[in-house]
């Protein structure tokens, strides 16, 4: 019995969604079978991508981005009041909220 | 003559490409009419796959990462190479190629935010994409086999799914492959708490899985 390869497997995660489609013949099969899903596909704004080129508005952070500043955050403040640490307290606390937070998530 | 004067359509997808990296520099207003008609062509494309992708991770912002695509496709521009011979269908999907190629280093990084919830130096930020030479063979995958891979991986777990994604990302799903970067390796072991060895038999065992279900 044959066995399917590797490389045929990949191709198959890239035809059915799993990965982004970054072969021709991948391209080729997902515009052929996804035609009208495509073409019903919403897209920002054009303008909302020239203004986040040209900077007239600030990029939207990503989920993920946005996750990484707000665990910074708390590094950065710390920063600002010239590397004194936080009562250990205070950082017990802010550790359970930020816990508790993703759980949530 | 300029980009606006042109009749619509008389433009290809290579003379928008040059024009934005030609015009980029010297008038923005040129450079954002080519960049219009290259995101009215394939935004929708981009976008469907990212929110096709974006199902499985939904910590993933398709619409915001379809705007990155294009806005690092606008700064290189210049970097794409047609390799499509004049053929009208083929230059379309290079272009495509090549969009989704970015896409999947924005991917990849947004993944590594996630997952891990550091800061890091991006490899889309850093290495603005060529299009690479056309150079793989790309087998045929039958619409049997298609399908039953497809209902065999929605059935591992999310770790195991993440773990073939990650390996299939870089082509490296063979047993004796090593082009999976050391740094996506360590990232893998330290989400999953694996050892190096643990992690090949995970992956091993779920492309047996794959292969068991996908084989004719």
């Amino acid at each position: 019995m044959p066995t399917i390869t590797d490389a045929e497997i990949r191709q198959a995660l890239m035809q059915s969604g799993h990965l982004l489609p970054t072969n021709e013949e991948a391209i080729a099969f997902v515009e052929q079978k996804h035609a009208a899903e495509i073409a019903a596909t919403s897209v920002p704004p054009f303008q909302r991508l020239l203004d986040q080129i040209h900077g007239k508005t600030a990029k939207k952070p990503s989920i993920a981005q946005a996750r990484f500043i707000s665990s910074a955050v708390p590094g950065l403040a710390r920063a600002a009041r010239n590397g004194k640490d936080l009562p250990p307290e205070i950082v017990q606390k802010m550790e359970a909220d930020r816990a508790a937070a993703e759980k949530r998530e | 003559m300029s980009l606006s004067l042109l009749p619509p359509q008389t433009e290809s997808d290579l003379d928008l490409l040059c024009a934005i990296g030609l015009y980029a520099v010297v008038d923005v207003n040129e450079a954002n009419v080519a960049l219009g008609k290259l995101y009215e062509r394939h935004g929708k494309f981009v976008g469907n796959r990212l929110r096709t992708l974006a199902a499985s991770y939904p910590a993933i912002d398709a619409e915001q990462l379809t705007l990155d695509t294009f806005e690092r496709a606008y700064h290189s521009a210049g970097r794409f190479k047609d390799q499509s011979g004049n053929d009208a269908d083929r230059l379309r999907q290079q272009v495509r190629k090549w969009l989704m190629q970015i896409a999947t280093n924005l991917f990849k990084d947004e993944m590594r935010l996630v997952k891990n919830k550091i800061a890091l130096v991006t490899d889309a930020m850093e290495d603005l994409p060529e299009n690479p030479l056309d150079d793989e063979t790309v087998p045929f995958v039958s619409a049997d086999t298609l399908r039953k891979i497809d209902e065999a991986f929605v059935t591992l777990n999310e770790q195991d799914r993440d773990i073939i994604r990650t390996y299939a990302h870089f082509g490296a799903l063979g047993e004796d492959s090593s082009s999976l970067p050391s740094e996506d390796r360590d990232r893998l072991m330290s989400r999953y708490g694996l050892t190096n060895t643990a992690l090949r038999q995970r992956k091993k065992r779920a492309l047996e899985r794959l292969r068991a279900q996908g084989t004719p």
